[in-house]
């Protein structure tokens, strides 16, 4: 039997700081997001609340064989102006939108990592759906339609989900817990809860959290034609004229970091992260629950210390699915019984499709930039409210006067995260 | 109605059901076999397997007994050059959630 060799780290690891858990706010100081409302965080708030809507005729080259042609695709991007060529060789199309964001986040929060220990206080945590799947479907093509009989040698660290986590933590030379979450589209809302709580609870002192998804793979793109939930119309949330969801690719990264640590430093701070509510179904792979999404909403509230009526925007997971908006808003009221009528709900997918395991990340950037901004951005393309959504939808761009929104995101396989952000003034 | 359709279709659903074809008949209704959404997914790509034929969106979600199906199914399979176009670029009506 060989002697157990003594594990390396155990010689350098140092007792922990006990950490006031609730001493410990979190705040947002930095945001990067590329998707099809703009390849930056300035090109995006400018669209989302003028109502622009990023969703086009799709282009890829198969589009003849699909039943739905819309898409809302990145557009104006090349990959070349952001990465040299021996680096792209490594990145996946959803890597690069994650590493694109993440250096806007940094850069946007003017963090600089300066030692060692920063880097090692620092988590990255991202989400994804279905990880590299424009590179999966090369794959395909290049086994399947054009015989080969080799793949590329790096289609494996490509494809694989926590690419974005490992390429941003080279890049910055984090060291921190990192991890990526794949809990399809609420993948990236869990990645920033869980960035929040080890934020919160004294395990890492900042965190880069998002996610990123590039699902206009054609395999990827007719499994979703076979699911029929995809719309050949546009994307109409909660309207009675509403046929599906359109399908977008992105990615989001947030920089969130103690409160102690932005005012130190003089950061400017767009939000407080408060709260985080986490669910699971138990029901079904594909049909949402009620209880369940209500379960993560009332957690969230709890989580954050507030109560319903201190809620003042929503911005809806409002995928267009018959399904998810009649749960959805069931689920809203279930929370927020009679103040349900005075809270503007939007959902954002309307202009940036829904980016799956993306979308909790852009989505929470809308929600974070409509605290900011003091501005409910609209659930564009909505005709007229389904009497089953009984909801305060906000169909045109508004100023409000409000001081905490909540984003929702609610997975296939009953998987649900919500999170919620406090104005800073 | 096209008697062979109607006995392929008639197949196709009992097998799926693992049921006696003798227990599906036109007028069963889709409800009666207890099939939920995803059940009704499945059957639908049987169906379009076994015909070779592309169901649209909106009629898929919209038959209600196995005699609807038969006839639509036989209304694909009569060649309708409009129809399989139809298909092709139908609004779909979305039925899961997320």
């Amino acid at each position: 039997m060989q002697p157990r060799r003594k594990p390396l780290l155990t010689q350098t690891r140092r007792r922990r700081k006990v950490v006031n858990m609730s001493s410990r706010r979190v705040v947002v100081t930095g945001i990067g997001v590329i998707s099809a409302l703009g390849n930056n965080r300035q090109q995006f708030e400018k669209a989302v609340f003028s109502g622009e809507s990023g969703i086009k005729r799709l282009n890829i080259p198969e589009i003849d064989r699909l039943r739905f042609k819309k898409g809302a695709q990145v557009s104006n991007f090349q990959p070349p102006d952001h990465f040299e060529e021996r680096h792209l060789m490594l990145l996946e199309r959803f890597t690069q939108f994650a590493l694109i964001a993440a250096r806007e986040a940094v850069e946007d929060s003017k963090f600089q990592f300066s030692n060692d220990k920063e880097r090692r206080r620092t988590s990255v945590i991202t989400g994804t759906g279905a990880g590299g799947q424009t590179e999966q479907d090369q794959v395909y093509k290049d086994l399947y339609k054009l015989d080969k009989n080799r793949l590329h040698p790096l289609t494996v660290p490509r494809v694989m989900s926590n690419a974005p986590t490992s390429h941003i933590s080279m890049e910055f030379g984090i060291t921190g817990p990192s991890y990526a979450i794949t809990t399809a589209c609420s993948s990236s809302s869990h990645a920033i809860g869980q960035a929040f709580w080890a934020i919160r609870s004294g395990m890492v002192d900042r965190a880069i959290a998002g996610g990123s998804e590039t699902p206009f793979g054609f395999a990827n793109l007719k499994a979703w034609e076979g699911m029929r939930v995809v719309s050949n119309d546009e994307c109409r949330p909660f309207s009675k004229d509403r046929t599906g969801m359109i399908l977008g690719e992105g990615g989001a990264m947030l920089l969130l970091e103690t409160e102690e640590s932005a005012l130190l430093r003089g950061a400017e701070i767009y939000a407080e992260i408060a709260g985080c509510g986490m669910s699971a179904d138990a029901f079904h792979i594909t049909q949402p629950s009620e209880i369940g999404a209500a379960n993560a909403m009332n957690d969230a509230l709890e989580d954050a210390g507030i109560t319903p009526e201190a809620v003042g925007y929503i911005n809806a997971h409002g995928t267009a699915t018959l399904a998810n908006d009649v749960m959805e808003a069931n689920a809203i009221r279930n929370v927020f019984g009679k103040h349900t009528d005075k809270i503007p709900v939007s959902s954002t997918k309307a202009m940036h499709g829904h980016t799956l395991g993306a979308a909790g990340a852009i989505e929470a950037v809308a929600t974070i930039l409509a605290l900011k901004n003091q501005v409910i951005p609209a659930n564009i393309n909505f005709s007229e409210l389904d009497p089953d959504c009984r909801l305060n939808i906000a169909d045109k761009p508004i100023d409000h006067d409000f001081e905490a929104a909540m984003s929702n995101s609610f997975a296939f396989g009953g998987l649900n995260g919500v999170l919620i952000f406090k104005r800073r003034k | 109605m096209n008697s062979d359709t109607a006995q392929r279709t008639i197949a196709v659903i009992a097998k799926f059901k693992n049921m006696p074809e003798d227990q599906v008949t036109l007028e069963t209704q889709l409800k009666d076999l207890e099939m939920d959404s995803l059940d009704g997914l499945n059957l639908i790509f049987e169906l379009e397997e076994e015909f070779d034929i592309l169901i649209p969106d909106d009629k898929a979600l919209t038959m209600k007994s196995v005699g609807e199906m038969v006839e639509g199914i036989d209304h694909l399979r009569s060649g309708d050059a409009a129809a399989a176009e139809t298909s092709a670029d139908s609004d779909p009506a979305p039925a899961e959630g997320s």
